[in-house]
């Protein structure tokens, strides 16, 4: 199996804090992980040095097998950033032309063919969105507008999938429909990395959990995560795990 | 395109286009039965006032070609004339003087290509929230004049660089466009280092380089030789844009084109979705870079007309209404286009004919497009403040 991300003995800072410290992790071809930890704990930080937009002050990071700094194949990578979802900023774009993008780092300068043509509205209909592709996309509803985004990842022939966050603001429901669709793509062969804070998530649909809080307190089996000490460690003594209000 | 076309609740064919050049839906981008309708009526009115206004501004470019090659080429004299005499025609009929003068049309030609190439770029700027940059780049413009002004008045320089004779005002242009050009690469250098286009640094920028053109040109008063039209400058004036002067617009609009066109995906990507983008491997940084130097260059061709203190609102406004009615990206881009010369075109003729500034003049009808846009898109009340 081939080892998609290999995080080793990274730090990094903004400026004098300390966001990230020596976490090393491996994440391999097909793995399913969710990084969990309370705010600030530095996985958005840990995703970003993973996928190459933050390059780390200590420590390597290989992305299927090179350095981030030189890496090549962007176009292997699907990204839904936590900025993705909540554009406040009304920009016109139709969710045909969303998805479009993940063609662009395929064609680079050329015109898209009747290929890519054929690949973007595979992945419209993968997700179930096909009759949406004229429509705005700041006019969907929350969870219409993620699945576009893994359209858009879909149609880059992306080989990691990475998500930050991706449904919030998106009702319970979508947010069900949403995640059964990535236990599909990640049974087809789709590396997963996903953030995300709902506990009741992490543990039913991801494999592997990465408990993160400037460190790495927990590594291993979503199944074993709960009955370890990971949690209280990471989010102190106090903290209830059992309802999270995304308000 | 998929062929099996869905079938709607009424049992008729539901478009769907994934080729969003006019989506079938009406403005909420909700699909309905009057949505099509409406979608396919915007589509015809899109390209005929496209179509429309292409026709008009190849002709003015002609009009540009002409001017520039009538001392070489026979043909292009004979064409030249031609246009006088429809300018004498327009006179004729509409009692003014102005369409006579070759310089009305120059003016006019400049006018519909910057209408045409600005709102291009500030459909990229405002989704950007970069909107003031344009500001910015137009008073750092300012002091590239000012500049220019103290360049000639201790050099003498008349303007001639290298094989190409610029001419006065064209040299001052020409200062300008460099100054424009640094400060834009200021600008891109500030945001990397301050982690955003905060306001607090485009303040400083904008009113420091405004003030530093002022007193450029108050100092120069007492020697420069050269006298220039501060308020031109300012406010805009048809007399500013000489032969030289519409030249560059229309260089600027044909190398911006060209640019945008080759690189528009790109361009879309990054406007969209910064991150995104990085990480799928485009040089983020390096085509932010150019879409401000382009600004720049646009900005300095534009404010002939515009004026310094207006010409940011041909890059804002026509590309703010776009967006309101904007289903595709694609088609916002267009819409701004029209829009962008339907202002530059009314504007100037309702100038020319009743002897106001262009630039306010042109300001005024590209907000009055731009309320319009809002009225009509006003169905569940969107956001007005977004940009």
């Amino acid at each position: 199996m081939t080892t998609v991300v290999d995080v080793e003995d990274v730090w990094f800072g903004y400026d004098t804090e300390l966001a990230v410290k020596n976490v090393s992790l491996r994440i391999e071809e097909g793995q399913y992980i969710g990084l969990i930890g309370p705010n600030g704990s530095g996985k958005t930080t840990l995703l970003k040095l993973m996928l190459g937009l933050l390059q780390p002050d200590r420590g390597t990071v290989q992305l299927f097998g090179e350095p981030t700094a030189k890496f090549s194949s962007a176009k292997r990578i699907g990204y839904v950033s936590q900025r993705s979802t909540d554009k406040d900023v009304a920009m016109p774009m139709t969710v045909a032309e969303v998805v479009e993008m993940g063609r662009y780092a395929h064609r680079g300068r050329r015109r898209l063919r009747s290929s890519d043509r054929r690949i973007i509205d595979d992945a419209l209909e993968r997700v179930d969105i096909a009759d949406l592709a004229g429509h705005r996309i700041d006019r969907l509803s929350g969870g219409q507008r993620q699945r576009a985004f893994i359209a858009r990842a879909l149609a880059s022939e992306a080989d990691l999938l990475a998500l930050d966050e991706p449904t919030v603001g998106v009702d319970a429901s979508s947010r069900e429909a949403f995640y059964g669709l990535l236990s599909e793509l990640n049974e087809e062969g789709i590396t997963i990395v996903l953030i995300e804070h709902d506990l009741d998530i992490i543990t039913t649909h991801v494999d592997t959990v990465a408990c993160i809080n400037q460190t790495l307190h927990y590594h291993g089996e979503s199944a074993r995560f709960l009955e370890s000490d990971a949690l209280t460690e990471a989010y102190g003594k106090h903290h209830g795990i059992l309802h999270h209000d995304h308000s | 395109m998929s062929s099996d076309k869905p079938v709607g609740a009424d049992g008729g064919t539901v478009a769907t286009d994934t080729d969003a050049g006019t989506g079938a839906t009406d403005t909420d981008g909700v699909d309905t039965a009057a949505g099509r309708c409406t979608g396919r009526f915007r589509g015809r009115v899109e390209a005929v006032a496209g179509g429309l206004f292409g026709l008009l501004t190849a002709v003015m470019v002609l009009f540009l070609l002409a001017e520039w090659l009538r001392g070489s080429i026979g043909g292009m004299s004979i064409l030249y004339d031609q246009y006088l005499i429809v300018g004498q025609w327009l006179d004729f009929w509409f009692g003014t003087i102005v369409f006579s003068f070759g310089s009305t049309w120059r003016a006019l030609a400049a006018g519909l290509l910057i209408g045409f190439v600005a709102p291009i770029l500030g459909t990229f700027l405002i989704h950007q929230q970069m909107a003031l940059i344009g500001e910015t780049l137009a008073h750092t413009a300012f002091a590239g004049v000012a500049a220019g002004v103290v360049v000639v008045a201790f050099t003498g320089w008349a303007g001639s660089l290298v094989f190409v004779d610029l001419g006065s005002q064209g040299g001052l242009l020409f200062v300008a466009l460099v100054v424009s050009a640094l400060g834009a690469l200021g600008l891109q250098w500030l945001s990397q280092h301050s982690d955003s286009y905060g306001d607090v640094p485009i303040a400083i920028v904008l009113s420091g380089s405004f003030a530093m053109g002022t007193l450029l040109i108050s100092w120069s008063r007492d020697f420069a030789p050269i006298s220039i039209d501060i308020e031109g400058f300012l406010f805009g004036s048809l007399a500013i844009v000489t032969t030289q002067g519409a030249r560059l617009i229309a260089l600027i609009s044909v190398l911006v084109a060209v640019i945008v066109v080759v690189h528009f995906k790109q361009f879309v990507f990054i406007t969209f979705d910064e991150e995104a983008a990085r990480v799928a491997g485009l040089p983020v940084t390096r085509y932010t870079t150019l879409l401000v130097v382009m600004t720049a260059v646009v900005v300095v061709g534009a404010m002939q007309i515009l004026g310094v203190i207006l010409v940011a609102a041909m890059l804002v406004v026509p590309a703010a209404a776009a967006s309101q009615i904007g289903v595709s990206f694609r088609e916002t881009v267009v819409l701004a286009i029209i829009f962008g010369q339907i202002s530059a075109f009314i504007g100037l003729v309702f100038s020319v004919v009743a002897s106001l500034p262009p630039g306010g003049s042109i300001v005024m009808i590209a907000i009055g497009i731009y309320v319009l846009a809002i009225v009509v898109s006003n169905r569940s009340v969107p956001t007005i403040s977004m940009h």
